[in-house]
């Protein structure tokens, strides 16, 4: 017992002797979480690009911890959830309001009037930094830009005769041309010109498209006029002269694949983001393709196109660690620059937040240039208090059972608005 | 003569059952050899080859290179190690703990042992999105976040093995008393009955826990992805993922390395694989 006393003893001092020495420098650590994990091609850049930060001054070291993209929601929510976020990480930027609100985020407008630098936020995109205001005030800055445009495959234009002259610019134009570029193979769809249902052709994009919405600009929710009703009719019309069968099977054919259906030269046309744009360039396809600006209706539409993308955000854990967060600041103006805006962009195949950078980015490519293009009609989804999910969880069950053929489009926009009445009626009694 | 004939009759009808139950086996068993075949082929094509999907099912020049691909693109052995530390004390905590637990249910006499039980029971219908805030706020607070013991103290204390625990109470109930009695004649204590009578003599349930808890260890992605942050620690369940990105990956190395990783519990299931159907007959549980 004696024995086990003193090797206790021992070791507890020998902890605490290693526990008081020195730190090898005073720098305060920030943490900063990214999705570009060990093993990624993405890894070392990004790792060179904090470590260049860290050797450029002596006050602070980031530590950067790397995520794949599909584990770092669930990552960053929990630690979010608990207050052990880490002081910088990225998000996604159409629901800042939703984390300004809970009083998760540091207000950076009062980081930017002390910053003694000028820092300028007007080197990024206007319409996403409104997305990244809340109550008057910057919570998050925009980090990458993601817009929506229709990817077309010229090889199979050409297989029917057409050319790049007969790219649709209206839904009339869209219809006929992917009519001419399906291919039906004993009853089985090879070939699929164009489905509104697929890739990121969403409903709430096609009303916008039509200058309307789902809400009102009071939040109210709409979705109870003809308009919103033939645009609904419209999207399952679209492909009406095959059996949902034969479509759910096209459908599940892709998803087996695991892999972009236009990527795998199924669909001829699609929308989808501009993150298309760098898995095709991954997968070096043998096909030509291009994009263009998703087709508006053929009379009074509206170019626009569903944007997003990530912000990047500083976390208030509530701890009063505000040297963290000056240096989590310092990281910030460093990673938002456009030298490194560049390299990331470079890295990642993101379109940046930063206008100059992607500016030179696009320069010598003209597909990028196209997308950034189109950047400058994106529009993020409008949050919603009482439905911040209104486009996902609170649609989706509706959209899908319209789809299926199981409710009828007039059932499905009622039983959505019903539901977000009831959501916003429950909202109003507890806020 | 008519027997004889009866008899060949009999014999070829036999058979003829015999061909058909297999034939259908076999259909079955491709049911559950397509994705080990398709995970298989997937992992030996180029990228040209992926994108085609099921246009080609068979890889044209099989890529067994992407093997070797897999374990150089990621810290493969660092992951394997970071796996194996977790895993093998995972099993041991767990045997430990669901044994002397299920004991002390079984066959010690305590107040409120049977209520306990209950409790001990419901933990088991607890969902873990439920009880995962909690639990990673509690470890933040310990200061364990970000290292291995949220994934591996649990193990020693009962934690998650409350089916393990309730499955040997049951088995140690079957033991009769008189074993324990005798042995108490003899002046054996509860820890020396446990250790020299009740393990041996409960084997084959002992090893299948250890079995299953290998295996739920071993296959465990959210609990490590959840608590482990440093990569130095991640284990091979999650580091895989770098094989996939936002808009795609690299499917055919995510597939070899998967391979790699189904390879400890394949060679486990041939060498284990009486114990393993034993232990399916004994616990009714398909792993």
């Amino acid at each position: 017992m004696k024995k086990l006393t003193a090797f206790l003893l021992a070791a507890i001092a020998c902890f605490s002797l290693i526990a008081c020495q020195p730190a090898e420098n005073e720098r305060i650590t920030i943490d900063f979480w990214h999705m570009a994990p060990v093993g990624t091609a993405a890894f070392a850049p990004t790792k060179a690009i904090i470590t260049a930060f860290n050797e450029s001054q002596d006050l602070y070291t980031v530590k950067g911890t790397g995520f794949s993209f599909w584990d770092y929601w669930d990552k960053i929510n929990i630690a979010v959830s608990s207050q052990t976020a880490p002081d910088l990480g990225l998000s996604t930027l159409d629901d800042v309001a939703s984390r300004a609100e809970e009083g998760v985020l540091y207000n950076l407008s009062e980081l930017l009037a002390a910053d003694p630098t000028g820092f300028d936020v007007n080197q990024f995109y206007t319409n996403q930094l409104e997305f990244a205001t809340y109550d008057g005030d910057l919570y998050a800055l925009p980090f990458t830009a993601t817009t929506r445009v229709l990817y077309y495959n010229l090889d199979m234009f050409a297989a029917v005769g057409l050319t790049a002259a007969d790219i649709p610019t209206t839904w009339t134009e869209l219809y006929d041309v992917a009519k001419q570029l399906d291919i039906v193979d004993d009853g089985v769809i090879q070939q699929l010109g164009f489905d509104p249902t697929y890739g990121n052709a969403t409903y709430h994009g096609w009303l916008w498209e039509a200058g309307l919405d789902f809400f009102d600009t009071a939040g109210n929710p709409t979705l109870n006029t003809q308009a919103h009703l033939d645009i609904l009719n419209w999207i399952k019309d679209f492909n009406s002269e095959y059996t949902r069968n034969q479509l759910v099977a096209f459908g599940d054919a892709n998803t087996m694949l695991g892999i972009n259906p236009f990527a795998s030269g199924r669909v001829a046309m699609m929308v989808e983001t501009d993150g298309l744009y760098q898995t095709i360039r991954e997968a070096d396809v043998d096909f030509e393709y291009g994009v263009t600006t998703i087709p508006i209706p053929d009379e009074n539409g509206v170019r626009v196109n569903w944007g997003s993308g990530f912000s990047i955000e500083l976390y208030d854990n509530n701890d009063g660690n505000t040297a963290a967060r000056q240096g989590a600041w310092e990281f910030l103006k460093y990673i938002m620059s456009e030298e490194v805006q560049i390299e990331l962009a470079t890295i990642n195949g993101w379109l940046m937040a930063h206008k100059g950078a992607m500016a030179t980015v696009a320069a010598d490519d003209p597909i990028t240039a196209r997308l950034v293009e189109e950047v400058e009609y994106a529009r993020d989804k409008i949050y919603i208090p009482y439905a911040p999910s209104w486009h996902g969880n609170d649609w989706q069950p509706y959209y899908t059972q319209f789809l299926a053929g199981e409710i009828t489009a007039e059932q499905c926009l009622q039983n959505a608005r019903n539901n977000y009445l009831q959501k916003q009626e429950n909202y109003n009694a507890t806020h | 003569m008519a027997n004889a004939i009866k008899y060949k009759s009999k014999k070829k009808r036999k058979l003829i059952v015999h061909i058909i139950l297999h034939f259908v086996l076999f259909l079955c068993s491709l049911v559950f050899v397509f994705p080990f075949l398709w995970m298989l082929f997937t992992a030996l094509k180029t990228p040209a080859e992926l994108l085609r999907g099921i246009q080609q099912f068979f890889p044209a020049d099989p890529q067994w290179n992407n093997f070797l691909r897999a374990v150089q693109s990621i810290p493969f052995f660092m992951y394997l190690k970071n796996s194996l530390i977790v895993v093998v004390l995972v099993v041991m905590g767990t045997v430990f703990s669901a044994t002397t637990a299920a004991y002390a249910f079984a066959k010690l006499r305590w107040k409120g042992r049977d209520k306990w039980f209950i409790v001990m029971l419901a933990t088991m219908m607890l969902p873990i999105q439920v009880i995962l805030i909690p639990t990673y706020i509690m470890y933040a607070k310990i200061g364990w976040l970000g290292t291995r013991l949220p994934l591996i103290v649990p193990a020693f204390f009962g934690g998650g093995s409350a089916f393990y625990i309730f499955l040997l109470r049951q088995f140690f109930k079957g033991i009769p008393r008189e074993l324990s009695e005798s042995a108490f004649i003899d002046g054996a204590n509860h820890w020396q009955i446990f250790v020299k009578i009740m393990l041996p003599l409960s084997k084959p349930a002992v090893i299948t826990v250890a079995l299953f808890t290998f295996m739920g260890a071993w296959n465990d992605y959210f609990g490590p992805l959840i608590f482990l942050s440093n990569p130095e620690h991640w284990t091979l369940a999650l580091g895989l993922r770098a094989f996939q990105t936002q808009y795609g990956g690299q499917y055919n190395l995510l597939m070899a390395a998967s391979i790699l990783i189904m390879l400890p519990t394949l060679i486990l299931f041939f060498f284990a694989q009486k114990t393993f159907i034993e232990g399916i007959k004994f616990t009714g549980i398909k792993g």
